[in-house]
């Protein structure tokens, strides 16, 4: 029989890859490959306004739209509002609000939605409208990057910024954990030898886990 | 076999799951090794371009063609091979924004260049001058180029992962060290082996041995020393001790600078035994110890001197200036609270309080811990299953040493430029990681007393770590570089 106290540590144990393995699985997101935030000219943004751009997305399972603000990002007690439109920026899709992103970086945002199923090669309208709740807030400075052929347009103010794209990034996410973790593995074994590859790289995470698992679970019944 | 037939395997022979600890932390070192790009270790890309350099041919020598950029390790004086892989790879993505990424190849296993990597059509020679390299006279660096050599046929991502396989297992036997310095400092079988586990996640110490560094010997080279200055209390002055003492101690001094503070040591115990051997046996006697231990004294000087800032001769009010100065630069609150977290591994890429929280919970332990310490010190009858004082006061030599150390070349630093460049970033402090952990549950099984608590302190303390380390690895590492 197993005495209280180390019935509690096994409990906290539990408790912690729980947490740690749900928390992972919050993270699986896949930024798009060679798309790169560039911090180049500022659009700005004064309250009530809106920005709005199309683009082309170039694969299924579109998940979430990262973008990148000027420091000082968003004040806290204000809120971007982020809609995901039709090709006509008709249609509301998604919708929700820039959020911090939980990587500590110089105001990267995320907007984050359900997966897209079928997005490839659609063509969808990301709209931006600042909703400050403060009177002294100024503006949000968004950043752009010359772009042949896009272009985005200040709604309100009717303005347009010909070869001109916000810097944003899609991001995907695979419909099953397993997809996803497979995903991961194809990054991660990029640019390593064989045996740190693939099914060896599974193997080394797994072995790791169990053993280190394992050696735990024998320090407490020892 | 039944469970109950391997516990008593396991309870009957510790080394069984001596060895289970080793695996498991060589697993771990290889996934990490794995996840962590070419070139993303602390200043590895410097430290891996000095093994080619080593190894290979460098006569011809073109000054360079573009100015260095520190976000950029292509702009680098490195070899013609390094260079180009960099830029192939991508790898600078990995420098500067935490949002960058490489730019993956899409559903599939190999990069987009890695073929033309693995081609070997660029030379691994050094052919800029002057060549960016950490010295040439590190033993990490000559053991790491022989085998660079006997790979020299194959592609660079082989070659350059064999190197970091090399510091694993200089951190694997590390590890083995610490358990034998544990148990020789007087800790049960499984006191040591809970508490060798708990190293074993330590989230800097396992992110530091990873990467292509000359640490990774200089943190043996400690653990050797710490060994067989257990030994040489436990068994007394013999010649496989001394003998184990100096070598290790030259092992340390010949792979980095850090390694002077095991010789000032190894000066220091050898006065010591001079002095207990000797000072019983008469006047005479005494006036020679006296003057061994001066003459260790100066020699400890000397060895330090080189790292006073004293640029010929500053009179002692200069001297106690810059070193007020040096205090009031970096003895700040935020500075040492720095060096703490970076100690303890807290990597500042995420945007979570959760690890800071972490280090704050482990801080409340540590302060703790000192509280029991000081009472284990001044107790007149410590609990038998604790080390005795001799052990712990060993450990705490080593810990203060080591600080000096740190401190003086960082103060030497400070005095010659103006600048905190140095600093002393908490991976510094981890050669001395065991005496640490040593000096903390020492602390603490003097407050909880009885031998059961200790080992379900030490068993929960090894199930938080990992758990703080697998944090950083699965949710912090590779969000970082791959999500």
């Amino acid at each position: 029989m197993l005495p209280h106290s180390k019935k509690i540590i096994l409990a906290i144990l539990a408790l912690f890859l729980l947490g740690l393995f749900w928390r992972f699985s919050t993270l699986l997101y896949f930024p798009a490959s060679g798309s790169f935030l560039e911090k180049g000219d500022l659009a700005k943004l004064h309250p009530k306004e809106t920005l709005q751009q199309n683009f082309t997305v170039e694969n299924n399972d579109l998940a979430k739209v990262e973008i990148i603000l000027r420091s000082p990002g968003i004040a806290p007690g204000d809120r971007a509002e982020a809609k995901l439109l039709d090709g006509n920026c008709q249609k509301t899709l998604r919708t929700g609000f820039l959020e911090n992103s939980f990587l500590s970086s110089n105001n990267l945002y995320d907007f984050t939605f359900p997966i897209i199923p079928n997005s490839k090669n659609q063509t969808y309208c990301l709209a931006l409208t600042f909703l400050s709740q403060k009177s002294t807030s100024h503006s949000l400075l968004f950043f752009s990057h010359p772009e042949a052929g896009s272009q985005f347009e200040n709604t309100t103010t009717k303005e347009v910024f010909p070869d001109q794209t916000l810097s944003f990034r899609l991001v995907y996410k695979n419909s099953s954990f397993w997809k996803n973790l497979d995903e991961l593995n194809q990054r991660i074994s990029q640019y390593k030898p064989l045996l740190l590859k693939s099914i060896y790289l599974d193997l080394i995470a797994g072995g790791f886990l169990l053993l280190s698992l394992l050696l735990l679970i024998a320090l407490l019944f020892l | 076999m039944s469970k109950t037939v391997f516990m008593q395997k396991l309870r009957t022979n510790p080394s069984l799951l001596l060895g289970l600890i080793l695996a498991a932390f060589f697993l771990k070192e290889v996934f990490l090794a794995d996840i962590f790009p070419m070139f993303t270790g602390q200043d590895e890309a410097r430290h891996y371009n000095t093994v080619q350099y080593l190894a290979y041919p460098h006569v011809i020598m073109e000054k360079p063609t573009a100015e260095q950029n520190k976000d950029l390790l292509e702009t680098y004086n490195f070899s013609t091979e390094i260079k180009n892989t960099i830029v192939a790879a991508g790898l600078d993505a990995n420098r500067d924004n935490a949002f960058d990424k490489m730019n993956f190849a899409p559903d599939s296993f190999i990069g987009q260049n890695e073929n033309e990597i693995n081609g070997r059509i660029w030379a691994p020679v050094n052919q800029i001058n002057p060549p960016d390299i950490a010295g040439t006279t590190s033993l990490y660096h000559k053991l790491a180029a022989f085998i660079e050599k006997a790979l020299a046929g194959q592609s660079i991502l082989i070659r350059f992962y064999a190197a970091r396989i090399f510091s694993i297992l200089l951190g694997t036997l590390a590890l083995f060290f610490f358990y034998l310095i544990i148990k020789n400092c007087g800790f049960v079988d499984k006191t040591a082996l809970a508490m060798t586990t708990l190293i074993s996640f330590q989230p800097r110490f396992s992110i530091y041995y990873v990467s292509v560094n000359y640490d990774a010997l200089l943190i043996l080279a400690f653990a050797v020393f710490a060994w067989a200055g257990t030994l040489l209390l436990k068994n007394g002055a013999s010649w496989k001790n001394l003998s184990l003492l100096a070598a290790s101690a030259l092992l340390g001094y010949f792979d980095k600078g850090t390694g002077i503070v095991l010789i000032v040591i190894f000066i220091f115990i050898m006065a010591w035994l001079f002095w207990q051997r000797f000072s019983a046996k008469g006047k005479n006697f005494q006036y020679l110890s006296l003057a061994v231990f001066a003459l260790a004294a100066a020699l400890i000087l000397y060895a330090f001197g080189s790292y006073l800032p004293l640029n010929g001769g500053q009179d002692p009010l200069g001297i106690l200036g810059s070193l007020w100065q040096y205090f009031s630069k970096t003895l700040t609150l935020g500075r040492l609270s720095l060096t703490s977290r970076t100690y303890w591994g807290s990597l500042g890429w995420t945007d979570s309080a959760l690890l800071d929280y972490a280090v704050n919970f482990i801080w409340l332990i540590e302060a703790a811990a000192l509280g029991g310490l000081l009472w284990f010190l001044f107790s007149k009858n410590p609990p038998k299953h604790l080390p005795q004082k001799k052990y712990i006061l060993f450990a705490l030599t080593m810990v203060v040493a080591l600080q000096l150390g740190i401190r003086l070349a960082d103060w030497k630093y400070v005095a010659g430029t103006g600048k905190i460049a140095l600093g002393a970033p908490g991976r510094y402090f981890i050669p001395n990681l065991v005496s640490h952990i040593i000096l903390v549950f020492t602390g603490l099984g003097m407050l909880l007393r009885k031998k059961e608590y200790l080992e379900d302190a030490l068993v929960l303390g090894a199930v938080l770590m990992f758990s703080f380390s697998a944090y950083l690895i699965f949710n912090v590492i590779i969000f970082r570089f791959y999500l």
